[in-house]
């Protein structure tokens, strides 16, 4: 069995933002149910003894929460290299100068638009486009590296181009441009966010092209819907593989969207360690390795590459979170996501928000 | 390390990186390779002014 390799710990799921495409499940936890600052450092501890390298400090907006710092703090102690995932809304120089001490390695701010009206409108915060970029200088100041985080779809493809522009101009050392993935609340919303197979193919051209044009200057990573594919994503390298994230009131999830599946159960770190809920846990063995997989994944050459595509799309799709991801033209449900692209085109949505 | 991608680098790359220390520039580097091992320059420089160009496109390094 692999180690786990990178850590999501996703503190909280308070936030300023209400993105429709929020990764958080649609059923939110409360802030009197999260772990404690303790719980968080035990995590961490046990996360680096089973060989965990890195840990991605997230949400909900991480800086929520009021112990942010004693957190971070307690990630770089373990070991881990430490990349703090915000909406940059509630980061201010004094903040950042103190997560710095508490050993911060790297930050990854998120932008909803280029456009500071399409941004807020998608974000459903006013005046949030101006606080990133000042989050943008503060992280610069300060001497960490910055990544932007663009999650695109059907409403802000547009603006692309001044998307790169923004990355360069806010300092950025990478660009992560990642088209949004359906589960929770961005399947609710997909006909307002699915993208044209158009809007899809310019944007794959334009990232191209700026990969090119910024060559030692801009690392672009860039997520693909696959709603017009015919492949399955590698979903976290494999169920169980490389990756484990945990949620806000601690349980252990083998990806962040794992929740969505109806009917599995999750160790939780108040009750059980790190190493037992990922060797030992029955959610993560159901779908290790390849052994679980039906026809046509079983036997097929690229069962170890795309290890079946997503368990989440699976059941989101199918009700059957053990059926071949239908984003594989091999999957007998693949017209599911050709009739969801014929539905797309709608542009209201529904904010996320605790129910 | 860098967020959500990882570099492992074989033994050869290590070679090189223990190297690199933000003051010797290439030609240092391939210099104290090629003296360690004994191996003519140009191969030795050909390799490594891949590797680190390589490294700066990915955003690992800056030239």
């Amino acid at each position: 069995m692999n180690a786990p390799l990178a850590l999501l710990a996703e503190l909280t799921h308070r936030c300023p933002l209400r993105c429709p495409y929020c990764s958080n499940p649609t059923e939110l936890t409360r802030a009197s149910a999260e772990l404690t600052t303790a719980e968080w450092a035990r995590v961490f501890t046990e996360a680096a003894r089973l060989g965990c390298l890195q840990v991605h400090l997230s949400g909900g907006e991480p800086t929520a929460r009021r112990d942010i710092v004693e957190i971070t703090a307690a990630a770089h102690a373990a070991g881990l290299y430490t990349n703090l995932i915000t909406a940059g809304v509630l980061l201010d120089a004094p903040l950042m100068a103190r997560l710095v001490e508490a050993g911060l390695d790297h930050v990854q701010l998120s932008v909803q638009d280029a456009d500071p009206a399409g941004a807020e409108r998608i974000g459903g915060m006013k005046g949030a486009h101006a606080r990133k970029e000042a989050a943008a200088r503060i992280v610069r100041e300060a001497g960490l590296p910055l990544t932007l985080n663009a999650v695109v779809h059907r409403q802000n493809l547009q603006n692309l181009p001044l998307l790169i522009e923004t990355a360069l101009a806010w300092g950025a050392a990478r660009l992560e441009v990642a088209h949004v993935q359906y589960y929770g609340w961005a399947l609710e919303n997909r006909d307002a966010l699915l993208p044209t197979r158009g809007q899809l193919d310019a944007a794959t051209r334009l990232v191209d092209g700026a990969r090119i044009a910024h060559r030692g200057r801009l690392v672009i990573d860039y997520v693909v819907p696959d709603y017009h594919a015919t492949r399955p994503k590698p979903c976290m390298g494999g169920w169980g593989n490389r990756f484990l994230s945990i949620s806000p009131a601690g349980r252990v999830l083998p990806c962040h969207a794992a929740e969505s599946i109806a009917g599995m159960e999750f160790a939780n770190i108040r009750n059980t360690s790190l190493r037992d809920a990922w060797e030992n846990s029955e959610a993560f063995n159901r779908f290790r390795g390849t052994a679980w997989m039906p026809a046509p994944c079983q036997g097929c050459e690229n069962a170890e590459r795309d290890w079946g595509g997503c368990r989440c799309q699976a059941f989101a799709l199918t009700g059957d979170a053990a059926a071949t991801d239908p984003a594989c033209a091999l999957s007998p449900h693949h017209n599911l996501l050709a009739e969801a692209l014929v539905e797309a085109g709608a542009s209201a949505f529904r904010y996320r928000e605790f129910g | 390390m860098a967020p959500e991608r990882m570099f492992v680098p074989d033994e050869t790359a290590l070679e090189v990186l223990r190297l690199v220390d933000g003051m010797r520039d290439a030609e240092a580097i391939i210099d104290l390779l090629a003296a360690k091992f004994a191996a003519p320059r140009a191969v030795i420089a050909t390799d490594v002014q891949a590797m680190l160009d390589d490294l700066v496109v990915k955003g690992a390094l800056r030239a």
